[in-house]
């Protein structure tokens, strides 16, 4: 019975991480065709941003972990992709990978590549006990803020003006524009919000691990991908299934495995994914159908 | 005399970036010392593998992140059937006897890492090939994971995070240059093939190729098995160049430096493919040097430095020049810039802009 809860709960908070960057993905695609290699990169800023108020303040570490990840996204916009607004998706998604290298490489030569810790509060790792269960206290902190970050961009986008010109512009960008929705301010919109789910995500998520290196983005990044296809290019709501679907599917495989095969995972993992695109390659919720 | 006029025809893209590829090699190969040689080989093996993600990418339109794979897989395959049984009773303990008693010939055992290589490729091509292009591109770089994944935790039988020793040594650089010439020639022979005509028509126009029959996605899959194949030897020859296999070796940082080379080059022509290799491999070359700090005194660039090279030169290029130095033209004999094509791409490029606006 504990175990049993104990796995839900890391299924939910695993899903919750890979909810949130499921959804930071798929609202960039979303407005700008977009596949955002450099999402993984929003993380490991983040990560990075924790260790500057690092034991000093927990808020004011919060707070600029916001900040940095936020001007982050806007830097990455203006920089690389807006030059390349009109190209075609596989060039933007290309120089969002060359995007990712580069920010990741260069943060590998300043840091030779070490692994970096940081300090959280005592009390967030003391398990909360319900009636001889044990439950980390991180895990729902994760589960909770990632589903109240998810209803906050519901009511955004579907009872602001800014979130419905959002979605017009995801439905069809130049109808959108000729009936008067300024590019620039969506588009920079949906990378601020994007940079403030991966600020939120990546502050929770690297409190769970404790440290990191350069490379700490990778996985998120495929986590984060892998989502939004089992859910559908295009498709919010698909991405945060997605997002949970894959939690559950890994640490369901954790508890099944045999010992000896738990190092194959992953790999099961992604194959499980592409037999499901064999049945459903539009993904489970797939709207966006690209020309052939 | 018809059957050669066609031969030419198909093979022409290749023939000028041929000569101009056999040419420096060639002189390079004189000219240089032992550790000169060891780079040219590497970047011989490094052409073939560009060539061949060239193959899928630039016919197909689609970008693979995942080719470094096939790579991986084409080199351990070599691997595992060259070295000395006793050498592999060590590293690969798990591997079952007829393999572990096996010691092939490495030209062999490359013909098979190819066949091996293709056979994977279609396995993985069937389901991945039904995406959309864009679907299927980023499920690629899910490929590469799985495969690194797998090598690097099925240690009895790949060696691991291990890294294997005792592959034979590579051939002569000129045999290497053969074998470039060959899958440049094939590439060349797939782009003009009707296969490879109906692809580049969807990569262009996707709604009236699809109009006009050409099954897309069946296309895709000849294309991306034969590109896993040209790269599964390019892998080969690699794990017999560097005589050591490991894994770390066939990921991100070389799915970057591989496709950093296609980006430069432009990846919309097998002239491109070969410029790029040739422009970053003379790049890297210099900055490894000034990483050594040998090249010019009291310089000395920090260690990591040739990845951000790498990095800005991809990130550079798709800001300044998206289409790369050869703009997706071929370099064809006869015509040297023809001016014709490059017209209408540019049409085309001004239309879509207009279109987009």
């Amino acid at each position: 019975m504990s175990s049993l809860v104990q796995g839900l709960v890391d299924a939910l908070s695993i899903g919750s991480t890979y909810a949130l960057v499921a959804l930071g993905v798929a609202l960039i695609f979303g407005i700008m065709r977009l596949i955002n290699f450099a999402y993984g990169e929003y993380f490991m800023v983040a990560a990075y941003a924790m260790l500057a108020f690092d034991q000093v303040s927990l808020a004011l570490s919060f707070l600029f972990v916001i900040a940095a990840v936020v001007a982050f996204s806007l830097l990455t916009e203006r920089v690389a992709f807006r030059p390349l607004r009109n190209a075609d998706p596989s060039t933007l998604m290309i120089t969002s990978f060359a995007v990712s290298y580069l920010v990741q490489k260069v943060a590998i030569v300043a840091t030779l590549g070490e692994a970096r810790t940081v300090q959280i509060p005592e009390s967030w790792l003391t398990p909360l006990q319900f009636g001889g269960i044990s439950i980390g206290k991180l895990e729902i902190i994760i589960t909770v803020a990632a589903l109240a970050m998810m209803g906050g961009l519901n009511l955004l986008l579907t009872r602001t003006a800014l979130g419905i010109q959002m979605r017009a512009a995801a439905q069809d960008f130049r109808m959108a524009r000729l009936l008067g929705v300024a590019a620039d301010r969506v588009i920079m919109s949906a990378f601020a919000i994007a940079g403030f789910l991966a600020a939120i995500g990546g502050f929770l998520y690297v409190a769970k691990l404790g440290s990191f290196t350069p490379a700490i983005g990778l996985p998120i990044l495929l986590a984060g991908i892998v989502s939004t296809v089992i859910g559908g290019l295009g498709s919010l709501k698909g991405a945060v299934i997605g997002g949970y679907l894959l939690g559950a599917i890994q640490v369901l495989l954790q508890i099944i495995l045999p010992s000896d095969l738990v190092a194959f995972r992953d790999a099961l993992v992604f194959i499980l994914v592409i037999v499901l695109l064999l049945f459903k390659p539009t993904g489970l919720f797939g709207s966006y159908v690209q020309r052939v | 005399m018809s059957i050669l006029l066609n031969a030419y025809l198909r093979i022409r893209p290749a023939i000028l970036p041929g000569l101009c590829l056999a040419l420096m090699v060639l002189v390079i190969d004189l000219a240089g010392g032992r550790s000169t040689d060891q780079t040219l080989s590497r970047v011989l093996c490094l052409m073939i593998v560009v060539v061949g993600t060239y193959v899928f990418v630039g016919n197909s339109g689609i970008v693979s992140f995942g080719q470094v794979a096939f790579m991986a897989i084409g080199a351990y395959v070599t691997a595992i059937l060259t070295m000395r049984p006793n050498v592999k009773k060590n590293f690969l303990p798990d591997l079952p006897d007829a393999l572990l008693q096996m010691q092939l010939d490495p030209w062999l055992a490359t013909v098979i890492a190819l066949f091996v290589v293709a056979a994977v490729a279609l396995f993985v091509a069937l389901p991945l090939m039904r995406l959309s292009g864009l679907a299927a591109g980023i499920s690629t770089l899910a490929l590469l994971a799985v495969v690194y994944e797998t090598i690097s935790n099925a240690s009895g039988y790949t060696g691991g995070q291990q890294t294997l020793l005792g592959v034979p040594k590579a051939p002569e650089n000129p045999v290497l240059l053969l074998v470039a010439l060959v899958a440049l020639v094939a590439a060349a022979w797939f782009q003009t093939s009707r296969y490879g005509l109906m692809l580049r028509a969807s990569r262009d126009e996707p709604n009236a190729a699809a109009s006009l029959g050409v099954r897309t996605k069946t296309y895709r899959i000849y294309a991306f098995v034969l590109s896993a194949a040209i790269v599964g030897v390019g892998g080969a020859f690699y794990a017999q160049a560097l005589r050591t296999v490991s894994i770390a070796s066939f990921y991100i940082d070389m799915t970057a430096m591989t496709l950093a080379m296609l980006v430069v080059g432009g990846m919309r022509s097998l002239a491109g493919a070969v410029a790029g290799v040739v422009v970053i491999s003379l790049a890297l070359d210099l900055v490894r040097r000034l990483e050594q700090g040998n090249l010019v005194s009291g310089v000395t660039l920090p260690a990591g430095s040739t990845e951000v090279l790498v990095g800005m030169a991809m990130l550079a290029m798709l800001l300044l020049y998206p289409a790369g130095l050869t703009r997706g033209r071929e370099f064809l004999p006869g015509s040297l810039w023809p001016k014709g094509r490059a017209r209408d791409i540019e049409t085309h490029r001004e239309a879509a802009k207009n279109d987009a606006v």
